[in-house]
């Protein structure tokens, strides 16, 4: 298991692009997502991010846990409005029924549609997030970052802690495996309980001995030298991402012309 | 038979195959070594003495019993598992908590304290039982992880790498701990790099190369340059033979003393060879 793992390496034209298009396009189909109240218009953003993703062969990304808790994310928020959401008026009946829980009023169709919109939503933009991730090396991300104008300082700051995480759980896992050939019990759950303090002051001990390491490593690299450093890792806009920046504000600008035009499309 | 393997593959997460059929055994009592290059299987394979790794092929058996069907916890009273980095062991807040922790809730009091002040007298720690162990140097740390280890009472001792990383004399208090704990009369396995301890100490030796064993037998054998055999092993593991076993050879082969023996190991061994050859009055320079 390792950080990484959302990263995909495959070799498609959308893995080449600038991760500073794909910036560009996170934040345009969030904003597209949120400017129109019609399940159809999000459902559209929704639908080309699965394009995009089947595109950059990173379909993989779908079969894991994240898209699994955004499907739960749509189901929840489409019974939990359906029930609580003031805009409900209509109830829902099946058969002359209606669904109707103690305390909450009962199933109503506009709460469930108020529910579907951010349902849905939540999905689209977490299509986005998987697509940009999927496509995008952490590496080229934080140098973008820092192209974009966050410091090196910041930049390098979360690419170590981005190295770390897998690191830790490396570590933790050799050190759970030294408890238990110690004879450490690990049989129910109060003995993981328990494991945690013998598992956790190592891993504690042993990381900040890393970080100590680190720390004293790249300064004796020339972290904090006073000159600009030079880009090995060299980032440029290429004619496509041209193109791609151009379509993608073009759909911002058609979003803005519908929504101010003819409203934002709700159907309640 | 204390420790029997048998056609042992090893598969980890990403298809990495570590171990390619193994098979061997070690009997009660025995010193092995096992030695290879780094990512040659060696880690891997003591850790299924103890359980930690299940086979994906082929089966362990401790004691008799097949690891696949029994849990960790019952083998570690069996197999005793040193760690590399003692950091990795240590959490208590004194060396005598350390060695007591796993005891606790087995035995009885009595029985704690004797297991406890045993553990600490053996590998001379009494000094420091009520220090922190992480403010202790490298190698009494080194200590305190064998004595938790051995305060099990678990009849195999497998030591990772004990000398790594020490300085010499850090390396010697290691060094006799270990012989200390064989003295008692366990099974030692020591995954090492250092081949001075091997040729010294060593009974048996296992050559892991890509995780298959390419040498299993005496160290006297592994090192004698004399043989095709032996140095095609040494330079498939990348090992270098301890000086001794390369001078005596050398001075055999070049140096004009036909006499000498080819497979010396130690530098008591040599001086004692080179003393009869002296007293044969064949070596007339000395």
């Amino acid at each position: 298991m390792s950080l990484k793992g959302f990263y995909i390496q495959k070799d498609s034209w959308l893995h080449r692009l600038d991760p500073r298009t794909k910036m560009a396009y996170l934040v345009v189909s969030a904003a597209v997502v949120f400017i129109f109240f019609n399940p159809l218009a999000v459902l559209a953003v929704l639908f080309i991010n699965l394009i995009l993703i089947f595109l950059a062969k990173t379909y993989v990304v779908l079969k894991g846990a994240l898209a699994k808790i955004l499907l739960i994310a749509l189901v929840l928020n489409i019974v939990v409005h359906g029930f609580a959401s003031p805009a409900g008026k209509t109830p829902v009946s099946l058969f002359n029924y209606t669904l109707w829980i103690p305390f909450f009023e009962s199933l109503k169709w506009e709460g469930m549609y108020v529910g579907l919109v951010f349902g849905l939503r939540i999905v689209a933009l977490g299509l986005s997030l998987l697509f940009f991730v999927s496509t995008t090396h952490p590496t080229d991300f934080l140098n973008s970052l820092r192209r974009l104008g966050l410091p090196v300082k910041y930049t390098l700051m979360l690419s170590i802690s981005l190295q770390l995480i897998p690191e830790m759980l490396d570590e933790s896992r050799i050190i759970l495996n030294a408890q238990r050939a110690r004879g450490v019990r690990l049989k129910n759950s109060v003995d993981k309980l328990k494991a945690i303090i013998s598992t956790f002051i190592p891993l504690t001990i042993s990381s900040l001995e890393k970080m100590n390491i680190i720390s004293m490593s790249i300064l004796a690299r020339g972290y904090g030298a006073p000159v600009k450093p030079t880009e090995i890792r060299r980032l440029g806009l290429k004619h496509v991402d041209i193109i791609v920046i151009f379509l993608t504000f073009f759909m911002l600008a058609l979003a803005l012309y519908i929504r101010i035009f003819y409203g934002d499309l709700s159907l309640f | 038979m204390m420790i029997e393997v048998e056609n042992l593959y090893f598969t980890y997460p990403g298809n990495v195959q570590a171990l390619k059929g193994v098979n061997l055994s070690i009997e009660e009592g025995e010193f092995v070594a096992i030695v290879g290059p780094n990512g040659s299987g060696k880690t891997t394979l003591a850790l299924h003495f103890n359980g930690l790794l299940k086979p994906t092929r082929g089966c362990v058996y401790v004691k008799g019993k097949d690891t696949r069907e029994t849990c960790v916890e019952e083998l570690s009273t069996v197999v005793g598992y040193v760690f590399q980095n003692p950091n990795h062991q240590l959490f208590n807040l004194t060396v005598r908590d350390e060695i007591a922790f796993a005891l606790k809730r087995r035995l009885t009091k009595s029985e704690l304290e004797e297991r406890v002040e045993d553990a600490l007298s053996l590998f001379g720690l009494k000094a420091f039982e009520d220090l922190n162990p992480f403010t202790l140097s490298l190698p009494l740390k080194k200590l305190v992880a064998m004595a938790t280890v051995y305060a099990m009472k678990p009849e195999v001792f497998v030591l990772d790498e004990p000398t790594t990383g020490q300085d010499f004399f850090g390396a010697k208090l290691v060094e006799n701990a270990v012989l200390k704990v064989r003295d008692t009369g366990k099974t030692i396995i020591v995954i090492t790099h250092d081949m001075k301890f091997v040729a010294r100490h060593a009974k048996r030796v296992i050559v892991m190369v890509d995780g298959e064993i390419a040498f299993n037998g005496e160290p006297r054998e592994l090192f004698d340059q004399s043989t095709q055999d032996a140095r095609k092993t040494l330079e498939r593991a990348k090992i270098k033979p301890p000086k001794t076993a390369l001078l005596s050879y050398m001075l055999r082969q070049d140096g004009g003393f036909k006499d000498l023996p080819a497979n010396l190991l130690i530098p008591e061994e040599f001086v004692e060879a080179l003393a009869k050859l002296r007293s044969k009055s064949v070596v007339k320079c000395l």
